[in-house]
């Protein structure tokens, strides 16, 4: 890597770092108050799992086949602060979530975050190893074992939010099949492409990335997201400068 | 309670491999380098164990369990075992394990993906009723549009400029879409990254 | 019925009655005490009764003071001074057993009081108190007539009552009767007595013994309340309470407030307490006596209850309040005290009066004030029921003499816990309160996910287009095989790619990244089959690696598969296979830095860098060109985005799946992709280049049927769609 790209890669981390850690400061957050806009799967997710513990029906998070040490890894993490966000709502009913991966370290860390939520709602006692659990380590053998899980009859919302491939298809297809809550996100996007048309909540690009500040809250999620937002303001200025720039033969 | 020393040491070592992807220091290589190495380690040794939570942990409980269908976890655990012995007694390169991989796994997979393109065009017959909205109309007019254009009817454009023109424009746009997509993308596992990097976000370890 | 005329109260009581119904003072015999010999109380009476000239109000009220300075006697009286038998005489006016005997009854009558009650009931003889004098100097008068001297005592006490108080001592709050000049070597332990006492009043603050002994008989903090009071000195006037005639309980040796009232005060003063103690002007009660205060039952209640009896509650400012009552009427205990909810509790006689008191006889409801502090907080009765000749300055009868007050609630209640406005909560608290309020604020359609859906049932549908789409294909692939339609101008990308093999040099190595599942390994194979044979055919070494398990695996099939259309190839000296390479894209990263390092084995665990395709080889510069097999666009964009800058101009040539296709193409767009071979059409394409009809060709036809079959149901099945109404939660 160039001395020029080292350089601009160094010079957005620490931005972006600093942009959020001020976005993060109190007296930034009530001066400058986040404004969300309305994501509708998101709102509908947060009310299916409202009722899935009215019903006492469980919750299925399936986390992706990313792998922790690859970039996709993010939405991997996204996953996890999602899932233990299920944990925490979930902690008052009868069924404990339910998640699945196709990543050995990922179900790890899936059982970490379900043992941390058990702990957080005082329900380690039915917490059980199983609730978060490898399905498959190659991406179909991930879907066809959290396919058994989804045909669980206690199973009625299913949470597919990670990195996926097309075959994520099966589990959203399946879900809706059995007529349970299926919100989907990915930052592949042809899974994007498959979940727009088989899942019934589907969240399409970096919407994956803002599900931890609309269901946590986060001062950090929110400060993230306006970051995001100022970043790709400024993507696009640099874009349209730079097509001015080129059409004016300039560069 | 999350641990202030675990996410010291989280952010000490996503600090070091970070700065050593912007530099070519050969000090911080030697520090990187091995902490990649345990990394690697320790996701293989993270993927055994649930390995084995899947087949004596999930698998097992179902047979005892007597879960519906439970032949099918007999058949993963004998499988597991089989596979495992042969590929320690024998390697990776035995012939028994390339053909295992060849003449089970692919065949196997191959299928699921040809079931997968019949599911989603199954799935694609249904799809304006659930997403009866302008997006819907555009993603279905955008996907018979491409599934034309991919099945090369159009190969006689060459012959006519202005629909070459089009045809050439139209492959152009899902290129444009994707970019900004993964942009957004990028942005958004850039955050995530720092977010986790600085501790602000850790929903395991707590 | 004979009437027995209590000579306190002096209402009549039945004849049976040994206490008065009214004042429970003692009738007749019981008045009979040692300590006030009938003759006193006959020649008092005679005083009292024989003038008929003053008024009966007045005689009444002399009657009282005649009986009130009775009492003051019998609290000098042998029972709370030394008895006779440890006094070193054993005096013939010492009580007898007739007395004793007397007081048999009210001590059962004690046992029903309450106990706070019991307290003033009828206390033997206090010895501990006793032995205490005795202990520091008190001379033990034998043969003194302890009576007598009292007589004289009290005499004298009159006589000073009437010539006026000659006192040195005015701050001495005790009565004048308290300075008595005792007369006779019998009567000098009195002196002792008394004297030293009042030198010592200004060394030794006796108002520790008088809260020592007071604080029992109430509540701790009422009695502290009362003694930080100010104004709680008392004048001369209060004096006339100081022996009102109760007696006291005993305290026996060893007793916790002898002993400490014994260590604390009296030994290192080296001077014996006087009786007038309770005269002594309260003060702050000290540590000790607030520690053994609750331990006591009111033992010394009678030394005390004097001292304060302008310390009362608030609430009971509408009484008269001891010193005033003192002055004009001797406060006898329990004279004229109107039955209270407290006094409830006390049991009446058994028998009950057969007529009611006169009218006029009946006194003003004066209850004094060491009542006052002797009664259980609780049992105090509310000011309500006095009416208060104060202004009400506040509420809605402001300006309103006279009125009655309300029940002062204030007083009765202990001072409430003080509650902040702002709820202290746990983090784990906010946090489900967090939570309730996220699942309560969703906005109105999202109950649309309570709804139940209903399963979708389609398996006969779905069946039939899996037979449709199966006899598409085989109908093309038996009917035209082969026939498919071809553009006429290759992609570029591909064209870059055919390009590209066609310029490596033959003696460096071509690194194979095969980043593909096996699911998909038949479209992969489509797409690359063409370019390594391509490879094959010019001959050049190839290093073959995966991230993935089964990669390499794969590779070595296609390259199997190759090989049999390329004979000339020798996969066995020009192919070299690393194998899996963990990490992923840290794997990928670590080829840049040490690319030995980062493969040291072949697959077959042998040194791989002593090969000879690869023996040149130290990094990833060194390489003809890197082709990245792969299935998934995430794998492609890590190995550029990882790899790529470390290649410094050697080919990164990219053979992907068709869905991954769009992903990439952005990157060959930018220069950092060198050529990508797409799919089956980019296979096709490849082997249309090299003018060697393979696979990709014989299928490519059918999978153009298959998109156009799959495109005609997706079109009439959205026109479907549009037509039937929409499902439940549909977004539109």
């Amino acid at each position: 890597m160039n001395v020029t790209a080292s350089s601009a890669g160094i010079l957005i981390v620490l931005v972006t770092t600093a942009l959020i850690l001020v976005f993060s400061s109190k007296p930034v957050r009530n001066k400058f108050p986040a404004m969300f806009r309305r994501i509708p799967a998101i709102l509908r997710f947060k009310r299916a799992v409202g009722v899935a513990v009215e019903e006492g029906t469980g919750i299925h998070v399936s986390l992706g086949k990313s792998s922790l040490l690859q970039p996709s890894s993010t939405s991997a993490f996204i996953g996890l602060s999602t899932l233990n966000r299920v944990g925490q709502l979930s902690g008052a009913g009868d069924t404990p979530p339910i998640s699945t991966s196709g990543d050995g370290s990922l179900a790890v860390m899936s059982q970490d975050v379900l043992v941390s939520a058990a702990r957080e709602t005082g329900t380690l006692q039915a917490y059980h190893p199983d609730q978060g659990q490898l399905s498959g380590v190659t991406p179909l053998s991930y879907v066809a074992g959290a396919l058994t899980v989804i045909e669980d009859p206690s199973i009625r919302t299913n949470v597919l939010i990670g990195n996926f491939g097309p075959e994520a298809g099966y589990l959203s297809t399946a879900s809706e099949e059995r007529g349970s809550f299926t919100m989907a996100a990915s930052d592949n996007l042809a899974a994007q492409a498959v979940f727009y048309a088989t899942a019934g909540e589907p969240l399409i690009g970096e919407e994956l990335y803002a599900v931890p500040a609309y269901l946590q809250s986060n001062p950090f999620h929110v400060a993230s997201l306006r970051v995001q937002d100022i970043l790709r303001w400024g993507i696009v200025a640099v874009l349209i400068g730079g097509a001015i720039l080129k059409l004016a033969g300039l560069i | 309670m999350k641990s202030p020393i675990a996410a010291f040491i989280g952010f000490l070592v996503g600090a070091i491999v970070l700065a050593g992807y912007f530099t070519n220091s050969p000090l911080l290589a030697s520090i990187r380098n091995p902490i990649l190495d345990w990394t690697v380690i320790l996701a293989g040794v993270a993927g055994l164990i649930a390995i084995l939570n899947l087949v004596f942990g999930v698998h097992m409980k179902r047979i005892r369990d007597k879960a519906p269908r439970q032949a099918f976890s007999y058949i993963l655990i004998l499988s597991f075992v089989v596979v495992l012995i042969v590929g320690i007694l024998a390697g990776p390169t035995h012939p028994v394990v390339q053909k295992t991989v060849t003449n089970i796994q692919v065949p196997v997979e191959t299928s699921l993906m040809a079931v997968l393109a019949i599911t989603l065009a199954y799935a694609s017959l249904r799809f304006l009723q659930r997403q009866r909205n302008w997006m819907g109309i555009t993603f279905f007019i955008a996907t018979l549009f491409f599934f034309l254009i991919n099945s090369g009817v159009f190969s006689f454009s060459a012959d006519l400029p202005v629909l070459r023109t089009i045809v050439s424009a139209a492959h152009q746009l899902p290129v444009a879409g994707a970019r900004g997509i993964l942009l957004g993308i990028a942005l958004g596992s850039l955050a995530t990254g720092i977010r986790i990097l600085i501790g602000a976000d850790r929903p395991y370890n707590n | 019925m004979t009437e027995k005329i209590c000579p306190v109260c002096n209402r009549p009581n039945i004849s049976t009655a040994k206490r008065c119904w009214y004042c429970q003072s003692l009738l007749e015999d019981e008045q009979a005490e040692p300590g006030m010999t009938a003759e006193d109380l006959a020649g008092k009476e005679a005083e009292v009764t024989g003038s008929n000239e003053v008024p009966e109000w007045l005689a009444r009220v002399r009657q009282r003071k005649a009986i009130e300075e009775m009492q003051q006697t019998r609290s000098l009286s042998p029972e709370s001074l030394p008895p006779a038998e440890e006094s070193g005489g054993q005096s013939g006016n010492q009580p007898d057993n007739q007395e004793k005997a007397s007081r048999e009854p009210e001590k059962a009558e004690a046992s029903q009081l309450p106990e706070w009650l019991q307290g003033l009931g009828t206390p033997p003889p206090s010895e501990g108190v006793t032995k205490s004098l005795q202990m520091e100097s008190t001379p033990e008068p034998e043969n003194f007539s302890w009576l007598e001297k009292l007589k004289s005592w009290k005499a004298r006490d009159e006589e000073d009552a009437d010539t006026g108080s000659e006192q040195s001592e005015p701050p001495a709050p005790q009565p004048p009767a308290a300075q008595p000049t005792v007369e006779g070597s019998n009567e000098e332990w009195l002196a002792e007595f008394l004297t030293p006492a009042e030198e010592s009043r200004e060394e030794t603050p006796s108002s520790d013994l008088e809260t020592r002994v007071e604080t029992p008989a109430m509540p701790a903090e009422i009695a502290e309340e009362k003694s930080l009071q100010p104004g709680s000195e008392k004048g001369p006037e209060d004096e006339t309470y100081d022996f009102s005639g109760e007696e006291h309980p005993p305290l026996e040796e060893g007793h916790p407030v002898v002993t400490q009232f014994l260590d604390a005060e009296f030994s290192g003063s080296g001077s014996l307490p006087q009786p007038e103690l309770p005269s002594v002007p309260t003060e702050e009660p000290s540590d000790i006596l607030k520690e053994v205060a609750p331990t006591d039952n009111a033992d010394l209640d009678w030394l005390t209850h004097y001292q304060e009896p302008e310390a009362e509650e608030p609430e009971e400012k509408a009484l008269p309040s001891a010193s005033q009552a003192g002055t004009t009427q001797p406060s006898a205990p329990f004279l004229g005290v109107q039955p209270s909810d407290w006094g409830e509790s006390i049991p009446e006689p058994d028998i009950e009066p057969d007529f009611e008191a006169p009218e006029e006889e009946v006194e003003p409801a004066v209850l004094p004030a060491w009542m006052q502090g002797l009664r259980p907080i609780e049992t105090k009765p509310q000011p309500s029921s006095v009416p208060s000749e104060e202004t009400v300055r506040e509420g809605p009868l402001a300006g309103i003499e006279g009125a009655l007050v309300g029940a002062n609630l204030g007083a009765a209640f202990e001072k409430p816990a003080m509650y902040t406005n702002k709820v202290q909560v746990t983090d784990r608290q906010s946090l489900r309160a967090e939570l309730l309020q996220n699942l309560l604020s969703e906005p109105g359609e999202a109950k649309n996910a309570e709804e139940p859906r209903r399963p979708v049932r389609g398996k006969w549908l779905k069946r039939v287009m899996s037979l449709v789409m199966l006899v598409i294909v085989f109908a093309v692939l038996i009917l035209a095989p082969g026939t498919s339609l071809l553009p006429v101008l290759f992609p570029p990308e591909t064209a870059n790619a055919y390009r590209l093999v066609n310029e490596l040099s033959s003696d460096r190595p071509v690194l194979i990244a095969a980043d593909f599942e096996a699911g998909l390994s038949g479209e992969m194979g489509f797409a690359a089959q063409s370019m390594l044979e391509h490879l094959m055919l010019r001959n050049i070494p190839l290093a073959v690696l995966s991230t993935n398990s089964v990669g390499s695996t794969l590779m070595d099939q296609m390259l199997a598969n190759s090989q049999g259309l390329v004979s000339s190839y020798d996969a066995s000296t020009r192919v070299v296979n690393f194998g899996y390479l963990a990490g992923a894209s840290i794997g990928m990263q670590s080829l840049t830095s040490d690319l030995r390092t980062a493969l040291p084995y072949d697959r077959n665990l042998v040194q791989a860098w002593t090969h000879p395709v690869v023996q040149n080889v130290y990094s990833l510069v060194d390489l003809g060109a890197l082709v990245v097999v792969t299935d998934d666009a995430d794998t492609g964009r890590y190995w550029i985005e990882q790899v790529q800058p470390a290649l410094n101009g050697v080919p990164l040539i990219l053979v992907t799946s068709a869905q991954a296709a769009p992903m990439l193409q952005p990157y060959y767009a930018s220069g950092q992709v060198s050529a990508v071979v797409s799919g089956i059409s980019g296979g096709s394409a490849y082997e249309q280049m090299m003018k060697l009809p393979g696979n990709s060709s014989y299928f490519f036809g059918a999978y153009q049927v298959l998109v156009l079959a799959v495109a005609a149901l997706f079109l009439v099945g959205g026109l479907i769609s549009l037509v039937k109404p929409a499902e439940r939660g549909s977004k539109g």
